[in-house]
């Protein structure tokens, strides 16, 4: 039983790594923004300290909720 | 003779109202003035450094976050700094990120970025206790202690305020959009008036909504004929980047006031004031430009100066047609 988690413990960290590559690669010219880089340096924190799904939403939405504070204060 | 006394009473009253309160006589704005009563912070002081949020009190007192020395502060209406708390920290009292106020008779509402709570502090800001919400709240208005109404970014749940109550349990939810669409699209500012109708600006539409207590839709209006908000991508998501409007505000005599953003002629900086059945009555310009509009019980206007070092303080001066 420990095993079989174990087991699936690496292969959710193995997904998530992939696609915190996988975000850091996929880098947009608006990320020359201040807020856009925050927003990725914040998804990719999410997903690097998280070794859980369940809580990857709630930290994307806080991310977005820092980016889209972001640009209301910073936008002229 | 008898009836002269109560007729010249009624007569006054008469010609009173119709001087001070030309709203209750049916007039419409036709142009609004801001005149400065006070400017709180500047380059030269350490008042404030990046405030947020702002908020005043029944005394005139002004409560405002300020996110670079992760305080709350208090200023008498002469803007002098009465009290600071706060600090770096996730501890009680303490702030990561502070951002948005709300107030009840007894209490101050902070909301932060990063914790998923709204902290509750008395007017001398003490700290009292913690409202958790596990969600990022992106506006909010304190209706009373047991019912704090707020938006927050919900992949599942969108196009919702959520009224909480004072133990944070979700008492009850107003549904404005149920149209599946895309992220963030959906996003609001609200605010409430004294008969419980509920006011919504669209961050990322050209969509203004009036709801009855009932939540059912009074009026919807588009101000500035723009069809397709612009997405880009930004990471691995397709995100809007432009904001059309970026805060909504009530005056006492019964006016929206609505912050426009990037689509606006003057970016933050213009402000369109609306009759509550919807009219756009007229149009007028901050000095500076703002990431939020805040009208206190007496109709002053609060609003950015400086890039957040300032806070301004604006008389409204209405004239009428």
């Amino acid at each position: 039983m420990i095993l079989q988690i174990q087991k699936h413990m690496k292969k959710a960290s193995l997904i998530l790594i992939i696609f915190a590559i996988f975000l850091s690669t996929n880098v947009s010219p608006l990320e020359a923004g201040r807020c856009e880089r925050a927003l990725s340096n914040c998804l990719l924190d999410s997903i690097m300290s998280i070794p859980f799904f369940a809580r990857v939403y709630t930290d994307i939405a806080y991310c977005l909720n820092g980016w889209i504070f972001c640009r209301k204060y910073l936008e002229n | 003779m008898k009836l002269i006394k109560p007729l010249f009473l009624v007569s006054f009253l008469v010609i009173v109202l119709h001087a001070h309160l030309p709203f209750l006589s049916g007039k419409d704005i036709q142009k609004i003035f801001l005149e400065e009563v006070l400017s709180i912070g500047s380059m030269e002081d350490d008042a404030l450094f990046q405030w947020v949020g702002v908020i005043s009190d029944s005394d005139s007192y002004i409560y405002v976050t300020d996110n670079m020395d992760y305080s709350l502060k208090k200023f008498d209406d002469k803007g002098n700094l009465i009290k600071k708390k706060g600090r770096k920290g996730q501890g009680p009292g303490e702030f990561l990120a502070p951002r948005y106020l709300g107030i009840s008779n007894e209490f101050l509402y902070v909301t932060d970025q990063f914790k998923p709570e709204i902290q509750v502090f008395d007017k001398n800001l003490n700290y009292s206790h913690s409202v958790s919400i596990s969600m990022p709240v992106s506006d909010l208005k304190v209706l009373h202690d047991d019912e704090i109404a707020v938006t927050t970014i919900s992949m599942a749940k969108a196009g919702r305020i959520f009224i909480f109550n004072s133990k944070g349990k979700i008492k009850r939810e107003l549904q404005y959009s149920d149209k599946k669409s895309h992220l963030l699209t959906d996003m609001v500012n609200f605010d409430f008036d004294s008969q419980g109708n509920l006011y919504l600006v669209y961050n990322y539409q050209d969509k203004i909504e009036k709801f009855d207590p009932k939540g059912r839709k009074t009026w919807s209006k588009k101000l500035l004929s723009i069809k397709n908000i612009k997405r880009e991508k930004i990471g691995q998501f397709m995100l809007p980047t432009k904001f059309v409007y970026k805060d909504i505000a009530l005056d006492s005599t019964g006016n929206l006031f609505i912050l426009g953003g990037g689509f606006s002629k003057n970016p933050s900086c213009d402000v369109y004031v609306l009759s509550l059945e919807g009219k756009c009555l007229t149009t007028f310009t901050l000095p500076d430009s703002s990431h939020c509009i805040y009208i206190d019980g007496n109709d002053f206007l609060y609003s950015r100066a400086n890039e957040g070092v300032t806070l301004k303080k604006f008389k409204i001066k209405y004239v009428y047609d």
